[in-house]
């Protein structure tokens, strides 16, 4: 048993890296690279965005830096909350993206969400 | 010599009182008087709201002399030229003024502001307790914005090339003052859902959707903004619902009780019962109040905002005239700005990610001179900040990416 554990483990680190934040995380993933492949480095981080005329509109967006040679797939995972009839209620969602080598992508724009009510989000990456 | 004098008075009073008569008989023609607009404030702006939203003549624009007030078709305002229609993505000319053309012809997306779709970015919002793709944003928003200019604005924008950055910094550069000329008029327009039943309380639009399905909509508030003075004439109207909605109780809209004239709100009284209001959509609709200088008469900053158009400021930080005197443009270090809308020094302050739980405050009172001059730290060379006439539509404008005619060819010369 523990070494089916140990053998899952060793698979998750060495294909995919993951973050996650709340408050966002700003740290890329370990430079020291495992024996079958090297994690993917990548930032991450979460913003409440105004938007509109006024800046009346609240969004919240999270944002994916690729700082790997690699393309990458990301899988994202974002939890929140909103308000219905002003019951507090959750609500949650999840988009892959693509990250093209030392590029920035918008992994997803969430409208509707309470941002009093608070958020979190998880990045996990691999190599494409 | 007195006599003629004497002639000569009375023949003006005559005038005066012709042209005040006028007025009174003809409440479609648009007032253009800055002494009304400065001393009777109140009644100056009802008697725009009267003309401006008076059925219009689809195809010069001009008010129907022939039909009443809240007759169901489009109204003067709805002809100017839309804000979207001026300041283009790629910052090019939008050539010749098409007033008359504006009411309806142009599709929503292009007619309101609002949250733009980026196609590569996955947009998603909550339809059902569900997250969502976002296809059409207009028909997503709970309420729609625009904002229109009429053509004295629009000719002046287009003569001095405001339409793109282009222009705005050559302004700066070259320390030439932005002013618009008297007569330049501006709306701000707010829309939301309707059902049918309240159609008899609103002047409404039917938009069509992405979806080629139609919704209807009331307009929930307007502000009109008019260069009869210097800092302009500022005045702002709201639907009696207003009072109802949510978020409503922090603004005072309270038409039962209005507050009485005060730091700028002079609204909220009864309509006026010689404009021909009464019986018409338009007797739903009541006057926030108006707006001539940055103080009331006692020296505390003038207030004044709409429950709708200005629902994301704190009501006691808002101020028309003051915030629009930040409307302003300037090159630091090589790059452009405007100063910020909002007091970000002293709102609440940011949480990780630049999340905001309270709204946001704006600028009151008196414009300080520092705001617009060069700090410690800046590029000795730079300028301080070119107000932009208190318009702060012109920071819609964009960079300009069309080639000047014979451009691509030069390239071409030097190619190797």
């Amino acid at each position: 048993m523990k070494l089916a554990i140990a053998v899952v483990a060793l698979t998750l680190g060495a294909c995919a890296s993951m973050q996650t934040a709340s408050p966002p995380v700003s740290s890329a993933a370990p430079e020291t690279a495992p024996a079958i492949a090297a994690e993917p480095k990548f930032t991450s981080e979460a913003r409440w965005e105004t938007a509109g005329y006024n800046n009346d509109e609240i969004v919240y967006t999270i944002l994916i830096t690729s700082q790997d040679s690699r393309i990458l797939r990301c899988n994202t995972r974002m939890q929140g909350y909103y308000l219905n009839a002003g019951t507090k209620t959750s609500i949650a969602d999840q988009q892959i993206s693509t990250v093209f080598p030392n590029q920035q992508v918008q992994a997803g724009i969430w409208l509707d969400m309470d941002q009093s009510s608070g958020s979190s989000y998880q990045v996990k990456c691999r190599p494409a | 010599m007195k006599a003629s004098a004497a002639v000569l008075c009375v023949l003006m009073l005559a005038y005066a009182a012709l042209a005040a008569s006028a007025e009174q008989r003809e409440p479609w023609i648009e007032p253009h008087d800055p002494i009304a607009a400065a001393n009777d404030s109140d009644r100056y702006a009802w008697r725009l709201f009267v003309a401006l939203n008076w059925p219009a003549d689809p195809a010069s624009g001009a008010p129907d002399s022939s039909r009443t007030l809240g007759a169901d078709s489009p109204v003067v305002w709805q002809t100017w030229q839309n804000a979207k229609a001026i300041f283009l993505p790629d910052g090019r000319d939008p050539g010749p003024w098409s007033g008359g053309r504006n009411a309806d012809v142009i599709h929503a997306a292009e007619r309101f502001d609002g949250l733009p779709l980026k196609p590569d970015i996955p947009t998603r919002h909550i339809v059902d307790g569900v997250m969502t793709p976002l296809t059409d944003p207009i028909a997503a928003a709970s309420h729609l914005n625009e904002r229109r200019v009429n053509r004295v604005s629009f000719t002046y924008i287009r003569d001095q090339q405001l339409y793109n950055l282009d222009g705005q910094l050559k302004h700066y550069r070259d320390r030439e003052p932005i002013v618009f000329p008297t007569g330049a008029r501006q709306v701000k327009a707010q829309w939301r859902p309707i059902d049918a039943s309240q159609k008899s309380r609103y002047f409404s639009i039917e938009i069509t959707l992405a979806d080629g399905s139609r919704r209807l909509y009331g307009l929930t508030a307007l502000h009109l903004v008019t260069k009869d003075l210097p800092a302009w004439f500022w005045a702002t109207f709201e639907h009696v619902d207003n009072a109802s909605r949510p978020g409503a109780a922090s603004w005072h809209v309270d038409f039962e009780n209005p507050p009485g004239d005060g730091a700028g709100h002079s609204g909220f009284g009864p309509i006026p019962q010689d404009l021909g209001l009464q019986g018409t959509v338009w007797e739903n609709y009541r006057l926030g109040g108006t707006m001539t200088s940055y103080l009331d008469s006692q020296g505390r900053p003038a207030v004044l905002g709409n429950s709708q158009l200005e629902s994301g400021v704190q009501p006691d930080t808002v101020s028309c005239i003051t915030c629009h005197a930040r409307a302003s443009i300037r090159i630091q270090n090589g790059d452009w700005s405007r100063l910020p809308i909002f007091d970000e020094g002293d709102s609440q302050p940011a949480l990780p990610g630049g999340s905001r739980t309270a709204p946001r405050k704006g600028f009151v009172g008196t414009p300080r001179p520092e705001w617009f001059e060069t700090s410690a730290g800046d590029d000795p060379a730079s300028a301080p900040y070119l107000q932009t006439d208190f318009v702060w539509t012109l920071g819609d404008a964009r960079l300009s990416t069309v080639k000047a005619p014979g451009e691509n060819s030069k390239a071409k010369g030097v190619m190797p």
